[in-house]
This record gives structure tokens, sequence and C-alpha cells, in this order.
């Protein structure tokens, strides 16, 4: 009975302490169960909302500019990119290449060497070119030519007007006649297209005015229908068409 | 007469200074404490049910341009491949090929009585000349020359005449080593 009595003794004179206590511990525990979980939801919509936005915004920006892309331009465009820098090594194009160039410059070749090597395009034994990421066929060409036919020659290795051909070294000898025979060692190139696309929302590349130069250059090639159908049929040089 | 009271209560027992002080403050404490926690929690609760809509539309909207960018997929895939060969094309075409240049300047210093027999550029500019002249007046101008194209027209450097040799016709034949400057060769 006194046991009792000194409880409610005792809990009159704390009665309100002991009740902002509860409410305070309620609130924590309160805090911990709803307050911060509702925090956490409301914080993680605010930091998503803002990356969705943004990625909104460049969903948008490359759907409007893939919607101004004509696509048919771009296909032909890359297919003739063949004739400038094919999938594979390619030879044939590469002989059309120097026939084209003694039409065109007035020079006479007279011999053609390349180490053609490796029959796979993806060996590693292949060699890359610094700075880009085309592979190397290195050549040797022996060309014989007046001064002024030389110099077209030279000039036209890389007029996109067939295969990219660099020059390393070049050894000149004075013939005669006033013939000047040129050994060219250098490189022709070819560029296995890339197997991964980037993102969905990963920007559209741009190509900037020197590369829609080149493009035009090489989408006005005039392909002979006979480069066209040794290519097609007789020699395998790769997928013509990405999406066949 | 006179009335006696008796006080039967007790004397209350004097509490300490901090009950006293706690009694005060954990109150307002509690009550303080109650009220940011319901105010935050409302605010926490009209935040969500009002963004959560507005994050699904986004959500959605997001899920729509995907689906309309997979379909222009082909589109996309065709055009970045031709803008990754149009780089590489730029990159290669880009690189200075001089030799022709390099030859030109070498092969107009030859006047009568010079004769090239080779003239060898290599893929670091580096150039080597065999040539045979006719006699030493001509010898002596020919290199004259090649002096001035260093000091003057500085095309080409660390100019070295080697093996000069005279045959029983008086024919000089010599090479001619010499570094043609970085605007004239390709790398």
């Amino acid at each position: 009975m006194k046991n009792l009595l000194d409880f409610t003794t005792f809990f009159r004179r704390y009665e309100i302490l002991l009740a902002s206590g509860g409410i305070i511990i309620i609130v924590v525990v309160f805090s911990f169960k709803l307050l911060l979980p509702n925090f956490a939801k409301a914080n993680n919509i605010f930091l998503q909302k803002a990356d969705l936005k943004a990625k909104l915004g460049r969903l948008e920006k490359k759907y409007k500019a893939l919607s101004s892309l004509d696509q048919n331009y771009y296909s032909a465009s890359y297919s003739k990119f063949d004739y400038v820098l094919p999938k594979s090594k390619d030879y044939v194009t590469l002989f059309f290449t120097f026939d084209n160039l003694q039409t065109k410059t007035g020079v006479t070749i007279l011999g053609t060497e390349f180490q053609l090597g490796e029959i796979s395009t993806s060996s590693a034994t292949l060699a890359r070119s610094k700075g880009d990421s085309a592979y190397q066929v290195p050549m040797t060409v022996t060309v014989l030519g007046t001064p002024e036919q030389l110099e077209n020659f030279m000039s036209a290795l890389t007029d996109l007007s067939g295969r990219i051909l660099t020059v390393d070294a070049t050894s000149w000898e004075a013939q005669a006649g006033g013939f000047i025979q040129v050994t060219v060692v250098g490189n022709a190139y070819f560029y296995p297209p890339p197997k991964m696309i980037k993102s969905v929302d990963a920007p559209l590349p741009v190509i900037d005015k020197q590369g829609e130069e080149i493009l035009s250059k090489v989408a006005s090639l005039q392909v002979s229908s006979d480069e066209q159908s040794i290519e097609t049929t007789a020699v395998n040089v790769g997928k013509k068409n990405l999406f066949e | 007469m006179l009335k006696k009271s008796i006080n039967l209560i007790t004397p209350r027992e004097k509490e300490p200074y901090i009950i006293r002080r706690l009694k005060t403050t954990v109150p307002i404490i509690s009550a303080v404490s109650l009220f940011v926690f319901v105010a935050l929690f409302i605010f926490s609760i009209v935040y969500v049910n009002q963004n959560v809509n507005s994050y699904n539309q986004l959500v959605a909207q997001v899920a729509a341009l995907e689906n309309q960018i997979e379909k222009e997929k082909s589109k996309e895939g065709i055009y970045t491949l031709t803008s990754q060969v149009v780089d590489v094309v730029k990159q290669l075409i880009s690189v200075k090929q001089e030799h022709y240049q390099i030859f030109s300047d070498i092969w107009n210093l030859q006047t009568e009585g010079i004769t090239y027999t080779s003239i060898i550029i290599d893929q670091k500019g580096k150039i080597s000349i065999n040539v045979e002249v006719d006699s030493y007046e001509i010898l002596t101008a020919f290199i004259e020359k090649i002096v001035n194209m260093e000091n003057v027209s500085k095309s080409f450097s660390q100019i070295r005449a080697e093996g000069v040799t005279r045959d029983k016709k008086g024919i000089y034949t010599f090479t001619i080593s010499m570094q043609a400057d970085s605007g004239q060769t390709r790398k």
C-alpha cells in the first residue's frame, strides 16, 4: 500500500517531465521510422528529377538532330567510303586507285608492292597508324613521270578520288628524257567499322565543316559499274551494306 | 477566544535545482520537437505527393523519346559510322606530305654541270642527295646555294657533304645529307 502511495506521489510530482520525455522519445522514433524514409524518398525524387530533366533535354536534342538527318544520303556516302577507306584491305580498289592515278596524272606506274600480311582484319598483328584507328597496309610504288606529272600524282594521293595513300619516304632518280622515277614508300589504309554504338542518350557526333567537305567529296565520287561489279561479285571485301 | 490552528500537511520537500530546470525546459523541448516533426512530416508528404506525378510524367516522356530514338537506330547507326569514318579520313589527310615540295626545292638548284643521281627523303624529313658535278667551280657554287638555303630561306638544316670523290674525267661525286625543316615534313 505504501509502495503504491509512493509511486503515485512520484508520478504526480514528475508527470510533466515524464510526459514530455515520452513525447520526445516518440518523436525520435517516428522521425527514424517515418520522417527519414519520407525525406529519402523526397530527396530521391528531387535528384532523379534533375537527372531525368537533363536526360530528357539530351534525348530531345538528339531526336531533333536525328529527325533532320537524311538516312539515304548517309547510307550512300558511307558505302562510297569503301573506295576511299574500305572496311578491309581490299586490294582491288587499291589497283583501281593506281589505274585512276595513271589516267588522271599521266604518270606511269612501274611497279607496286603491298604487304598484305594477315588475312584477318581483326588480327592483332596488324599495325594501326598513330593518332587514328585505321589499319595500315604498307606499300611501295614506283612511278615514272615528269616533275609536273609527279606533283599531280603526289597531291592526288590524298585528294579522296580513290584510296587514301600516305607517303613515308620517297626516292627520286633522274631518268633520260627529263623523266623522274620515284619510289614511294607509304601506307594505304582500311578501317573495319566499330561494333558498338553509344548509349541511347549519348549525343550524336558532330561532323564539322571539314568533315562535311570530305563527306560531300566522297558522296560525289563517281563509281564506275566495272568497279562495283568486280567488288561485289569477285572479291570478298566485307559487308557493303551495314544493315544487310 | 484565541483560535489555534495546526497545519497537518507535511511541508513540501524542496526539489533540486536541476529537476526544477528540467521541469521547465523538457516540456518546451518536447512541444517544439513535436511541432517540428509534424511540420516536416506534413511537408515531406506534400512534397512527395506533389512531385511524384511530375516525376512519373518525366519518366514516361523519357521512355517515349527513347522508344522513338530506338526506332531511328538504323539512321543513328549509319550517321555515327559515317562520322567516325570521316574523322579517321580527316586525320589521315591532315598529315602534311611535302615530299614533292622538298624534291622541287632541291631540283630547282640544279644548273648546268650538276646532275642528281638520286634524292632520298625519309619519314623524318632527312634528305640524302647523290650529286655529280662537272667542275670544282660548279661544286663551290652549288654548295653556296645549299648553304644559302639554310641561312636565308631556312628550308633545310644540318647540311653535310660526305664522300667527295673525283674521277678521271674530273667529275666530282658526293652525297649531301640534310634535314628539311618541320614545315616540310609529315612527322
